[in-house]
């Protein structure tokens, strides 16, 4: 897993590669946990290029939710794809956090 | 195409989901398991092993898991085992509220939610001393 941080037009977008699973899912929520503690408040999770991720991995999106309503920001996922999209739908996580189609929709709306 | 079979015995760690996946990727790629669906078995197995690190050797650290996995056209199947006490997660796991909110959600509980969900059968048995769990995935054969 691999993950990366950029500011664009006002947003943290913090792009994931890989999969997300039991081993990588603390390292993404500590990731993204700093990130917002460091001051991001308008949090973009670009997904699009995440192939995999397991209840573990979403246990640690809905980390991510909560300390971001915590901090006072907002916070939206984009780009999910195959399997990805797939477990969100299941998991009726598509529907507890806000999911965007990709990342200019997310940039568009948060 | 035959009937193609991986038996191992793999520490009872998380750290050995790699290795686990590679083992699934080897009889998966044999059968011809369609792309799309690998992501899902890589899933359920995680969810299984990683319950079984978690719950059946809760405070130990010598634990260990049977894995087999066998492939024949249009199916595959991975049973694990262990020697934990006595535990169904098929029926004795609870059913989260797939409905609930952000704030009222809880870590976990999730994980034997998606394996009923996602596989084409799970099945459990007690077999000497051992809990076993087959998780199988079908898909249509190709002519």
């Amino acid at each position: 897993m691999e993950m990366s941080t950029r500011e664009e037009r006002g947003f943290t977008v913090i792009a994931t590669a890989g999969r997300v699973d039991t081993v990588t899912a603390p390292k993404f929520e500590a990731y993204c946990v700093a990130a917002i503690d460091a001051g991001a408040r308008k949090l973009v999770l670009d997904f699009s290029q995440v192939a995999y991720i397991s209840s573990a991995g979403l246990s640690s999106v809905l980390g991510v939710a909560k300390h971001a309503g915590h901090a006072g920001g907002t916070f939206a996922i984009s780009g999910l794809s195959g399997m990805v999209r797939e477990i969100f739908a299941i998991s009726g996580f598509d529907t507890i956090v806000p999911v965007k189609a990709d990342l200019e929709e997310a940039l568009g709306s948060v | 195409m035959g009937a193609t079979r991986i038996e191992r015995v793999v520490p009872a760690h998380v750290e050995q989901l790699a290795e686990l996946f590679d083992l699934v990727g080897a009889v998966a790629a044999e059968v011809a398991l369609p792309d799309d669906r690998r992501g899902v078995v890589d899933l359920v197995v995680e969810e299984a092993f990683v319950n079984l690190c978690r719950h059946a050797y809760r405070g130990r650290d010598d634990g260990a898991v049977g894995v087999l996995i066998t492939g024949r056209a249009g199916e595959l199947e991975v049973e694990l085992r262990d020697s934990g006490p006595e535990y169904n997660p098929v029926e004795q796991a609870p059913r989260p509220d797939l409905t609930l909110g952000v704030e009222a959600r809880k870590p976990g509980g999730l994980g034997v939610e998606l394996m009923r969900r996602m596989t084409d059968e799970l099945r459990y048995r007690r077999d000497g001393g051992e809990n076993v769990l087959a998780m199988v995935f079908r898909w249509p054969r190709s002519a």
